[in-house]
């Protein structure tokens, strides 16, 4: 016989079985008696069906999340299961295959549609080219490339100023 | 001279004071956002020394925001319990916040339509309340706020995921609009069951006063957008816009129903309430 069912918020045996179909999605929920009270799934109103529901697609598939870690904190996929929470914004690219299968069952697309942080993103492209320049800068130091890294030094001033910026001495 | 705290719980607020709600099934209106800062862990794994340059850091940039520029700004380990608990009964603050560990604190403006909450889940959840019906005003507001904010706050963001969230429940747009609805005719007749329904295939979701796990005291309902990742902001506020306006509709054809085939059944519920309220000891 197959062994039974355990809860999906804590280990017991899970009696009350929920499957909601939401966006041509099925979504399945199993529960022992005692959360199922204590998440109001045998209140008439149904109120926090579709909470829980959402929580239980935060379950990460045991496989997909196997043998990942997130370098930038630490995180391990296990301590995700417990609070439903990820350790720092790196963790997304880190555990990118906890992730994906995730989302699909939780939000109506897996891709960014709306707002963007413009000025974030205009820094973070400075400082992309910035640290790019700086990395050619030493590596033709380093290959005594001197008119190659000239043409760099030129270049790193330029960025800066347009930017507003005071130029450094960087050799 | 009173600390921040006594002047603001004193201070005439949006929520209430000389404001009245032009639809009388929709209280409140608000709307958050979710935003974290890159390259720090989120406040739920990020030690105190690194919660308290977070809180310290959203602060000056709060500051110097358009519109935040002569707010409160309150430190939750300065504060007594009562004060805490008045600040999540004005729905500025999170029961969440109010239990956090070192460096949770939260700018509100000067007539509190504008919180800020920080370290809770996530660095910074910005909202704004309005009084009655008012979602695509909140999402202007909003909007603007947190565009000034991002010009000196280094957003943690992926094109791919958008804005990037503790809870994956919240990434993408990283925000959660709703509606505060006082249903009481719906609940009366019992149908309250089937806009809850309804409500959750359009992806929408019902919660009580308090947001989620709080019940439905009063037949007041938190009603709001579920997802986050795959639609634009202006999608998705005119979807709960759409929804909500129903539900109005079927509220107010219910109070009708309601005053035509039962009209002994009002008066007796709200003589009980004053009764109860007059006479009642505990």
């Amino acid at each position: 016989m197959a062994s039974p069912l355990k809860c999906d918020l804590c280990d017991n045996q899970a009696t009350v079985h929920l499957t909601q179909i939401v966006n041509q999605k099925v979504h399945k929920v199993d529960l022992c008696e005692t959360c199922a009270q204590a998440k109001g799934v045998t209140d008439p109103s149904g109120f926090s069906l579709s909470d829980l529901l959402l929580k239980a697609s935060l379950n990460p598939e045991p496989s997909a999340a196997s043998g990942l870690r997130c370098e930038q904190c630490g995180f391990e996929p296990e301590e995700f299961k417990k609070t439903g929470r990820f350790g720092c914004p790196a963790c997304y690219e880190a555990l990118t295959g906890m992730v994906d299968p995730m989302l699909e069952s939780m939000h109506k697309g897996t891709a960014h549609v709306g707002k963007v942080p413009e000025h974030a993103l205009e820094r973070k492209v400075f400082e992309d080219r910035l640290n790019t320049l700086e990395s050619n800068l030493k590596t033709a130091i380093d290959a005594e490339r001197y008119e190659d890294a000239a043409k760099f030094r030129d270049e790193i001033v330029q960025v800066r100023a347009e930017a507003g910026m005071a130029p450094i001495e960087t050799v | 001279m009173p600390a921040p705290i006594e002047k603001l719980l004193s201070a005439p607020a949006e929520l209430t004071d000389n404001r009245t709600s032009k639809c009388p099934v929709v209280l409140m209106t608000r709307i958050r956002l979710a935003r974290n800062l890159a390259n720090h862990r989120f406040p739920g794994r990020a030690d105190e020394e690194e919660r308290s340059k977070i809180l310290a850091r959203c602060r000056d940039s709060l500051a110097e925001t358009p519109g935040l520029k002569r707010s409160f700004s309150v430190t939750m380990s300065e504060l007594d319990n009562q004060q805490r608990q008045l600040l999540v009964e004005r729905h500025l603050v999170s029961r969440e916040l109010i239990d956090s560990k070192v460096g949770a604190g939260a700018v509100i403006n000067r007539d509190q339509s504008v919180s800020v909450m920080i370290n809770e889940e996530d660095h910074l959840r910005i909202q704004v309340l309005r009084t009655g019906f008012q979602l695509k005003k909140a999402w202007n507001t909003i909007d603007t706020l947190d565009t000034a904010l991002e010009s000196s706050l280094n957003y943690a963001f992926s094109s791919q995921l958008g804005y990037l969230t503790a809870c994956p429940t919240n990434l993408g747009t990283g925000m959660r609009a709703s509606a505060m609805m006082h249903l009481p005719a719906l609940v009366i007749v019992g149908h309250m069951e089937k806009v809850v329904r309804a409500v959750n295939q359009l992806g929408m979701v019902v919660r009580g006063l308090f947001g989620e796990g709080s019940d439905a005291s009063g037949s007041i309902f938190q009603i709001s957008n579920q997802t986050t990742l795959g639609e634009a902001e202006p999608v998705i506020v005119k979807r709960l816009q759409s929804v909500l306006k129903s539900i109005v509709e079927h509220e107010l054809n219910a109070r009708d129903r309601l005053l035509e085939n039962s009209p002994g059944k009002l008066p007796d519920k709200i003589g009980r309430a004053f009764g109860i309220l007059k006479h009642g000891h505990l």
